[in-house]
């Protein structure tokens, strides 16, 4: 066996962040994924970029490069009889469908869960939305922003005295694609028990609320109707947490636990500040932060940020450094785990990515395909999988299927 | 005791050694899908965060002290009756096992015989100080898989460092791109802890995959999660904007590369706010017939993509002179009804009253012998054949000894006592844990 899920069909009906994530999981580890794309457009994010050398390019979105690796595409307009007939076709062959359309499209098309599983009735049909499948929110609209704010992360992120933020990029939809993948897996294994499958449905809001930090807040309010509030900065009531200056950079430190202000107070070399009465406590340290600040950020300023990383750990504190983008591509550890990898594709060229989630030691080598271009794998499926003739592929261009 | 189900995981065991949020989450999902999750707890130790900050809590301290308790009251089992449990092990079963004897060993040792998975994210090293390695327990059990997560991996250089969410969160780059836009980077809000949602998902991911592969090879494995590495993909395209263009991407807060208006804005009330995300000028327009076609929005300046984009900071004033006369619900729907993307920032109390989750379902009544009737948020997916369900309460400190010892190990009745009186086995923590 090749890769860990080697076998395993993937018909892929996503586009953008959520469903490609999930698909690309699947991808990642081995399954046969075939991208089902618009004929002309495909998925939208090739419209999205960061672009290659800032060329706006299908072929050079940085965020399909990424979200498409070891994946194959073949255009297919669905809104064809022909279309229809030959998506059809693929999914009596399929395992996996996912698809992350507004729920109101698969049914439009005739191809919901019903239908499709008429045909197939192993099939896992995965189906990812804003707001799931059925419920007076399931056609409204939803972005990234939007999916944030009613996730109830943004209720606790920012200062308190401004607006509230979401995370950077899309982490609310990555977050989903991830979710949506174990759902998926799981659904799986009851299909191949019983010849069974089923439709699984994923709101992207309800897999914000759901996961441990949500959930953790959802049941504090259950059990104390306490709202909690976004705290900012600076927590002064488990103090020193947070983000503080050093000699060349910033470091993050993490000194909540009761018993870490003797090991804080080992790691500055300052023993005597594991008894001085203004700090000994949480509650002391809690109306005394600020003379604390002023012993320990200048002794931060005189050390480098890996020195106190490196200090810090010795000392048994969960201290790290506070990289940028550039600085976290050069980190020893991600170097020494592989943790990024080097991909070529026929439009960039060798560019550097950020490698799978977790290795397998069964199956080390990590599939390497760089994410596939609009139609690259047509012939493929069309001719040697489906078995049409290179005429009838021809025909099917022209009159738009595919 | 565990009845039987349609779910898909029905079969499969799991040993679970989860701590605060990733590893107790994780497991959590393999459970909702139907597999036996068994949490094997030491009575010995307490673990801080997970079933409270100390096993008990000091009589007669300030209130807000006690937040986190059910009813503020800690009472007489208080690692029974803390949110975090509550939150994140339903549908587990809860054995008190001290590994840190010889029979307690033995004892784990022969539910490793019948299991399928270990998952444990322990500090790092405690497996093996207990003997209880990978190694240790292919032995005992050939087909076995391991999963170990941890912040940063348990090899490298950084191997055995210790590390929370938010050390993930800097390490990998995230929480630079956190906050407002300019502000200093000693300004990063510590609060929320995404990494930890993230690793949760990978981590019954990998569980799955895992499985999946011995399911065909007959070959278990150990795995080595790093929480660290898992997040870089979900920042894939902000690293790629800087291995194609070195550029670095800089925090951006609410704003979007293309969109505009994409902020939050304050709305009437206290603490209130509703995003919108504008995409296009059809939705623009929608927007503006939407909030009564004030003068403003026929402004030839906000009429394409690029004119709303370059003017954003004036724009955004006037949104947010609008929202603030408006209540976020109602605005949300209004907006929605004209097909603009909107959303209010939800708070817990407008979670549990909010009609679509109601209607969905999402959250489910759980009945608790410590902690009486609640709601709780319930699964992230929903199955249409083998519906999931809170099958079983989170689990009180040793409540399903009995059933593990006994009726699936085998354990006397006799040994069963023994193990008891010697606090091999218990349900409330020893003297000094």
């Amino acid at each position: 066996m090749h890769q860990a899920l080697s076998g395993i069909k993937v018909l892929d009906l996503t586009q953008y962040v959520s469903g490609p994530y999930c698909t690309k999981l699947l991808a990642d580890y081995g399954a046969e994924v075939i991208k089902i794309e618009k004929p002309g457009a495909g998925d939208g994010s090739r419209r999205v970029g960061p672009f290659y050398r800032d060329e706006p390019h299908p072929e050079k979105s940085g965020l399909y490069l990424h979200l498409n690796t070891n994946k194959k595409s073949v255009t297919l307009n669905l809104k064809s009889g022909r279309g229809k007939k030959i998506l059809l076709d693929l999914v009596r062959d399929a395992d996996i469908l996912v698809e992350n359309f507004s729920p109101r499209v698969m049914p439009s098309l005739g191809l919901d869960y019903a239908a499709l599983s008429k045909i197939n009735p192993g099939l896992v049909m995965t189906s990812i939305s804003n707001f799931g499948q059925d419920g007076p929110y399931r056609y409204y609209k939803g972005t990234e922003l939007t999916l944030f704010a009613m996730g109830l992360h943004m209720h606790f992120e920012g200062e308190p005295d401004r607006e509230p933020l979401r995370f950077p990029g899309y982490k609310g939809l990555y977050l989903a694609g991830t979710y949506a993948a174990t759902a998926t897996m799981g659904a799986f294994f009851g299909a191949q028990a019983t010849g069974l499958g089923q439709q699984v449905d994923i709101s992207i809001m309800e897999c914000m609320l759901a996961p441990p930090e949500a959930g953790c807040w959802l049941v504090a309010y259950d059990f104390t109707k306490l709202e909690g509030n976004r705290a900012g900065h600076r927590r002064e009531a488990s103090y020193p947490i947070g983000v503080f200056p050093c000699r060349d950079g910033y470091i993050f430190v993490y000194g909540v636990v009761s018993f870490f202000w003797s090991r804080i107070a080992a790691w500055m070399g300052m023993p005597e500040l594991a008894t001085d009465p203004r700090f000994a406590t949480p509650v002391a340290r809690r109306s005394h932060h600020g003379d604390f600040d002023a012993i320990f950020i200048p002794w931060l300023m005189e050390h480098s940020r890996d020195e106190l990383f490196h200090s810090g750990q010795a000392n048994r504190l969960p201290v790290a450094p506070v990289y940028t983008i550039d600085e976290a591509l050069k980190d020893p550890q991600f170097i020494a785990r592989n943790s990024f990898t080097e991909i070529e594709h026929p439009a960039t060229g060798k560019v550097t990515y950020p490698g799978l989630p977790f290795r397998l030691p069964e199956t080390p080598e990590a599939p390497q395909r760089a994410a596939p271009r609009l139609g690259e794998h047509n012939a493929e499926i069309y001719q040697e999988r489906l078995g049409y003739s290179q005429s009838e592929v021809v025909k099917l261009f022209q009159m738009g299927v595919i | 005791m565990p009845s039987k189900t349609n779910l898909p995981l029905e079969g499969i065991r799991v040993i679970d050694h989860g701590v605060v949020y990733t590893g107790t989450a994780a497991t959590t999902f393999l459970a909702d899908m139907g597999a036996q999750v068994i949490h094997v707890e030491s009575i010995g130790r307490f673990p801080s965060m997970t079933r409270g900050l100390v096993a008990h809590p000091p009589a007669g301290l300030e209130k807000a002290l006690y937040h986190g308790y059910k009813d503020w009251e800690p009472g007489a089992r208080p690692w029974d009756r803390w949110y975090q449990l509550h939150a994140t092990s339903r549908n587990k079963l809860a054995i008190g096992l001290e590994l840190d004897t010889p029979r307690g060993v033995a004892i784990y040792k022969k539910l490793v015989e019948i299991s399928d998975l270990v998952m444990e994210n322990f500090s790092q090293g405690t497996m093996d100080r207990l003997g209880l390695g990978y190694e240790e327990l292919k032995k005992v059990n050939p087909e076995i898989i391991m999963i170990s997560a941890s912040g940063l991996g348990k090899e490298g250089p950084y191997k055995g460092y210790s590390t929370f969410g938010l050390n993930v969160d800097a390490i990998t780059g995230n929480m630079a791109l956190r906050g407002y836009p300019e502000e200093d980077m000693t300004m990063k809000d510590c609060s929320p802890v995404w990494a930890d949602n993230v690793a949760a998902g990978t981590v019954s991911f990998a569980a799955l995959v895992a499985l999946y592969y011995r399911q065909k090879t007959g070959k278990g494995q150990f795995i080595d999660i790093s929480q660290s590495e898992n997040l870089l993909p979900h920042t894939g395209e902000l690293f790629l904007e800087y291995t194609m263009n070195g550029r670095v991407p800089q925090p951006v807060g609410n704003r979007d590369r293309a969109m505009a208006p994409h902020g939050c804005y304050p709305c009437r009330g206290l603490n209130k706010w509703l995003t919108i995300a504008i995409a296009t000028d059809a939705e623009w327009q929608a927007f503006g017939e939407a909030i009564g076609n004030l003068p403003w929005t026929q402004d030839s300046r906000f009429v394409t993509t690029l004119g709303r984009y370059r003017h954003q900071d004036e724009l955004d004033k006037l949104v947010a002179a609008w929202t603030s006369t408006q209540d976020n619900y109602e605005a949300m729907h209004l907006l929605q009804s004209f097909g603009v993307a909107a959303g209010h920032v939800i708070s817990p109390a407008t979670a549990y009253a909010d009609p679509h989750l109601k209607a969905r379902g999402f959250f489910k009544e759980v009945n608790h012998r410590e902690t009486g009737t609640g709601l709780y948020p319930g699964m992230f997916f929903k199955f249409s054949r083998t519906p999931a369900e809170v099958r079983i309460p989170p689990p009180c400190l040793g409540e399903h000894n009995e059933y593990v010892l006994k009726e699936l190990l085998g354990i006397s009745d006799e040994e069963y006592k023994a193990l008891a009186k010697d606090n091999i086995i218990g349900t409330e923590y020893l003297p000094g844990a």
